[in-house]
């Protein structure tokens, strides 16, 4: 019964998936053809793992980012602490698509950065790290005052206070944030394709162009996500219970 | 114990909420600090324990500055919150070994036997995983009284520690307090109990409004000089009568 209600909406969302290819079929009457996609499956793994890799390695960097935005807002260094704001306010308020072409168009051919990997990480920590800067003060602000003057009165420095007290419970308080923009991070690599990186979107595209066969290419792109994302919301999900605090 | 404030203000902004105090206290055991709320004993008791800046003037406790000592006046005094605040993230067991392993540098094994011993004493052995969310109002107030008194503290500090919770739990904390009386352990308690500090102080310092009105032997509460402790006596005796 248990493992039945922490993987019902995992069943229930591929069941939606299922529900609407078949509703395709019976309202278009639209028969699939599978054999034309399916050839190009070394492509079309090459270009998912692409998206996978750009994930994690811009989820890596935008965790260390994000953490220094982080201490750059909460410095008593004026200069700091608006550099930090500053940059937030640019990334909150541009499109990210915006940013791809502004940042790898303008930017990148400026300064002659020419490899499109390089140029996707930095355009993608620089977006999600504003995002997770904010995480982070949520996390830390989320701690009860009370939690930081026990620590004191019993005597903890505050490298003990940060690795034994604060730490644990920030990790806790973020994780729930943390999913979802990890979920936005993967299905955001999509408009890398503006810049011709051969992630999973643009990779598909491609394979569409060649096959004709949209539908099943859209398809092979949702299933494809899904993959990535449900272990994210899985292993997340696990990891709280582990952590729980309250 | 000994309690020395020489000419102690604290303000908050502009606001002055500790006013020129000075005690000298020796050879008293339990001290019950007393007084309306927002008069400033909670303050007071905060900057004993070494967590509330000083404005100015000096605090010391058993002969130590709180301002110039304060890593050793953390080893020496426990403190008792007015809501526990135990370490969330930690099971009752953790919440004190994790103290006496990384500030006091005991081995774990000998940490565990301390905090079990104590948790056993108090009751609690029980709950020795469970987090702080799962225990009631009086078992966190109770393991946070436990969680000081495992360093082994010259002095324990209790802010106000039944405040929020109901009569029955607060007699349970209380009766927990109570003990540390028959084991000889100095304290001193801000609190609104009023009988139960005339039970266990055998001194007792009125603040009012900021200023230290009166204070002397655990008689003042029955024959109070001040006309300030009289009002605050009336009022809080009223409810009997």
């Amino acid at each position: 019964m248990k493992f039945k209600s922490k993987y019902l909406h995992v069943g229930i969302t591929v069941l939606f998936y299922l529900t609407l290819l078949l509703f395709i079929n019976y309202r278009f009457g639209y028969s699939y053809e599978w054999t034309s996609t399916s050839k190009y499956y070394p492509v079309i793994i090459k270009g998912w793992t692409q998206t996978l890799v750009l994930t994690f390695v811009s989820l890596f960097f935008s965790l260390i980012i994000g953490l220094i935005l982080f201490f750059m807002k909460k410095s008593s260094i004026t200069c700091l602490k608006y550099i930090s704001k500053v940059f937030n306010e640019l990334m909150f308020g541009t499109p990210l698509l915006v940013l791809v072409v502004i940042l790898y168009y303008i930017v990148g051919n400026a300064f002659n950065i020419n490899n499109r990997f390089v140029s996707a990480i930095i355009i993608l920590t620089s977006y999600n790290s504003a995002y997770i800067s904010e995480i982070y003060r949520g996390g830390i602000e989320g701690i009860p005052d009370g939690q930081w003057k026990a620590a004191k009165v019993f005597g903890f420095n505050e490298y003990q206070t940060y690795r034994y007290i604060i730490i644990p419970q920030v990790i806790k308080n973020i994780l729930p944030p943390l999913t979802g923009q990890l979920a936005l991070l993967v299905k955001s690599t999509a408009l890398l394709s503006y810049m011709a990186v051969n992630e999973f979107f643009n990779t598909i595209m491609g394979v569409n162009a060649n096959t004709f066969a949209y539908i099943e290419g859209y398809v092979v792109l949702a299933v494809g996500y899904l993959i990535i994302t449900i272990p994210i919301s899985l292993s997340i999900k696990y990891m709280e219970r582990k952590l729980q605090v309250t | 114990m000994i309690l020395k404030i020489e000419n102690l203000r604290k303000k908050f902004g502009n606001q002055l909420v500790l006013n020129d105090i000075n005690i000298d206290i020796e050879d008293h055991h339990i001290i019950g600090m007393i007084g309306p709320s927002g008069g400033g004993k909670s303050t007071l008791l905060r900057m004993i324990a070494g967590f509330e800046p000083i404005t100015s003037g000096e605090i010391s406790i058993n002969s130590i500055n709180v301002k110039e000592n304060e890593e050793l006046l953390h080893k020496k005094c426990g403190f008792v919150f007015q809501s526990h605040n135990l370490f969330l993230h930690l099971n009752i067991l953790d919440n004190i070994t994790i103290i006496l392993e990384k500030v006091h540098k005991i081995k774990k094994k000998e940490a565990i036997r301390i905090a079990k011993t104590l948790l056993t004493q108090f009751g609690l052995i029980e709950h020795i995983l469970k987090k702080p969310s799962q225990l009631s109002g009086g078992q966190s107030q109770r393991v946070a009284l436990v969680r000081a008194l495992a360093i082994n503290p010259d002095v324990l500090l209790f802010d106000e520690p039944t405040s929020s919770l109901d009569p029955v739990l607060t007699y349970e904390v209380l009766d927990a307090i109570l003990k540390l009386k028959d084991d000889k352990k100095d304290f001193i308690i801000v609190t609104h109990e009023i009988g139960f500090v005339k039970q266990v102080a055998d001194y007792i310092v009125f603040i009012h409004e900021g200023r230290l009105v009166e204070h002397g032997d655990v008689s003042i509460i029955d024959e109070p000089k001040t006309e300030e402790l009289q009002n605050f006596l009336s009022k809080v005796f009223s409810w009997r009568h």
